[in-house]
């Protein structure tokens, strides 16, 4: 891809595995350990998106995050944070956010946020998801696989849009249900896998090559069928 | 219960009846004694020259301290009463700053420790109380500050590990057993959940919840969430059965009343057996919702109750909601009310009353 992530993350040991996890999916990563050194990196190079830990020693992420806008700096900002009320979220998008994620997080939903953001910043049209022939539109919220309209509930229809958002990557079952379902709907079920199965008879007809997999010990994900 | 009001009455009573009883006591063996022993001497009524000396017959005396008897029994009623009704005025108004105290430590709760002690009096012993009392309150209002900070300070702390626990497990799947990557994920989002819960207890428990109240009708509400619990309930071969009044409505949080809806049904689940029924009802006094289920055959031991319904407590207290939990003979009853609410026109519901299975 080709892109530049500056990642600031005062605890080592999780900075180096987003660090990991990034490189991985294809970004140069730069890794500052407190707030001073991210302004600096920020300033001094021209990234594609940052990703910041709102608590961190000296200036937290939100105060670097100010100074990096007055200085004109635009690239996208997703803040990784320990707190999840709404007032500290409301303060970080205030300052300039784009996205935010609560710890514990995964590498997976941190990977489809970035891309989300850098979408949105090459104001790539997000309206229309694809994969193989499933098409999404996110506008009008109909789904169709070969020309035939799926019909599917709001819960079905938001399982899908992560798992397309997210595709060819496979998304945790703790990633599905921060997304599709309420904060705190108890997760210790098998809804999830009720709901993959649900949607699984809709969009994987007989006949159709079957695009939602399972993934042991990771989760699910939608991709198309090797040839 | 005895009432220290009428104690002090009674005592006041008795002290004044023993010493108006010792004075009439010591009046009447003095006047029988001088009685008899007096004499008198008086002119003679026809010979100014002439004195008569005299003393009292035993009849007389007899006759004026009857006198006397008779009258002390005639006035003992009203005397009684009298003093009686004057303790109980004196008691009354020397407790008058003792009902006060109790009144507004009556009004203090988890959420207004702050509050302080204002008696409108000017004895020393009930300043040096208030004084007491207040100083207690400072001590259990920081104990209970610490005590929420420490529960949201470790919950912060957790989060940081857990993330790293996660992206180790992540990064690891490809090289572990893909079932015991799995539960390690599964644990890690229940530990997630507890943290979650924690936070969010130590946050309605300082009151500081920002919540933003509208009218909405909580049968609706339900509506919405019992999707996922009905799946839930039919992999444990049970059954959501729903009966509302979409003309119910009250002034609530949406997003804070289903957190409390989502504590409430996750425990009928978890812990209750047979059905579950919910009902969303008008009453006299306003809205009440009422989740009850079957306790369980053999219910794991639990000391009190547990965090999910202890969250649920706090947020319907923020919420301004009642919250009654009943442990019948064989159900388990959790009431959510809203005094006061009444219909609104929110509502054009066509299944109105109708029980609804899920």
């Amino acid at each position: 891809m080709g892109m530049r992530i500056l990642v600031a993350e005062d605890e080592a040991r999780v900075a180096e595995h987003i660090r990991k996890g990034l490189s991985e999916a294809g970004y140069a990563v730069d890794v500052a350990a407190d707030g001073g050194e991210a302004l600096w990196l920020g300033e001094t190079y021209p990234y594609d998106a940052m990703v910041f830990d709102v608590m961190m020693p000296g200036q937290d992420g939100v105060a670097v995050l100010k100074q990096l806008r007055r200085k004109g700096v635009r690239a996208p900002v997703i803040f990784l944070t320990a707190r999840h009320g709404v007032d500290a979220r409301v303060r970080g998008l205030d300052a300039g956010a784009d996205d935010y994620l609560g710890k514990p997080f995964s590498m997976v939903e941190l990977q489809a946020r970035l891309r989300a953001v850098l979408r949105r910043q090459r104001s790539e049209p997000t309206d229309h998801l694809r994969v193989a022939d499933l098409e999404l539109d996110l506008l009008a919220r109909t789904a169709h696989r070969g020309g035939d309209e799926i019909a599917l509930t709001n819960r079905e229809f938001a399982l899908l849009e992560l798992l397309m958002v997210s595709s060819p990557k496979p998304v945790s079952k703790t990633a599905i249900i921060e997304h599709v379902w309420d904060q705190h709907f108890d997760s210790g079920t098998n809804v999830v896998n009720v709901y993959v199965n649900y949607l699984r008879e809709k969009i994987d007809r007989a006949g159709w090559p079957p695009l939602i997999h399972t993934i042991r010990g990771i989760g699910y994900a939608i991709k198309e069928p090797a040839p | 219960m005895r009432s220290l009001r009428w104690r002090i009455a009674c005592w006041y009573a008795v002290s004044l009846l023993s010493v108006l009883g010792v004075i009439l006591g010591v009046t009447y063996v003095h006047l029988q004694h001088e009685l008899r022993v007096e004499r008198w001497e008086r002119a003679h009524p026809g010979h100014s020259d002439w004195t008569l000396h005299g003393s009292y017959s035993e009849a007389e005396i007899r006759d004026i301290v009857g006198e006397l008897w008779h009258l002390t029994i005639l006035y003992a009623a009203p005397v009684v009463a009298l003093s009686l009704a004057i303790g109980y005025l004196l008691a009354t108004r020397s407790f008058r700053p003792v009902a006060d105290i109790n009144r507004q430590l009556g009004e203090i709760g988890p959420t207004s420790l702050k509050r302080r002690l204002h008696v409108r009096s000017v004895d020393r012993e009930f300043e040096a109380i208030e004084g007491n009392i207040n100083l207690l309150l400072a001590r259990l209002e920081d104990s209970f500050r610490q005590l929420t900070e420490f529960s949201a300070q470790v919950a912060h702390e957790l989060r940081t590990p857990l993330t790293l626990i996660r992206l180790q497990v992540e990064d690891a799947e490809g090289k572990i057993e893909p079932a015991l990557a799995e539960s390690l994920q599964d644990e890690l989002r229940r530990l997630s959940d507890y943290v979650d819960q924690c936070l969010l207890l130590a946050t309605a428990e300082q009151g500081r919840l920002e919540l933003k109240f509208e009218e909405l009708a909580p049968g609706r509400l339900l509506i919405d969430m019992l999707e996922s619990y009905d799946l839930w309930a039919k992999s444990q071969h049970r059954a959501i059965e729903l009966t509302k009044d979409d003309d119910a409505c009250v002034s609530s949080d949406p997003r804070y009343l289903r957190q409390v809806l989502h504590g409430l049904l996750t425990n009928a689940m978890k812990h209750g057996a047979g059905p579950i029924a919910i009902a969303v009802e008008r009453t006299s006094s306003g809205v009440l919702c009422r989740i009850a289920n079957r306790i369980a055959p053999n219910p794991a031991p639990r000391h009190g109750i547990g965090i999910g319904l202890r969250v649920a407590r706090a947020l319907a207290a923020a919420l301004g909601c009642g919250f009654e939990i009943r442990q019948e003979p064989e159900r388990f009853v959790v009431e959510l009310t809203w005094p006061g609410s009444a219909s609104k026109s929110l509502n054009a519901a066509t299944d109105s009353h109708a029980p609804r299975s899920w």
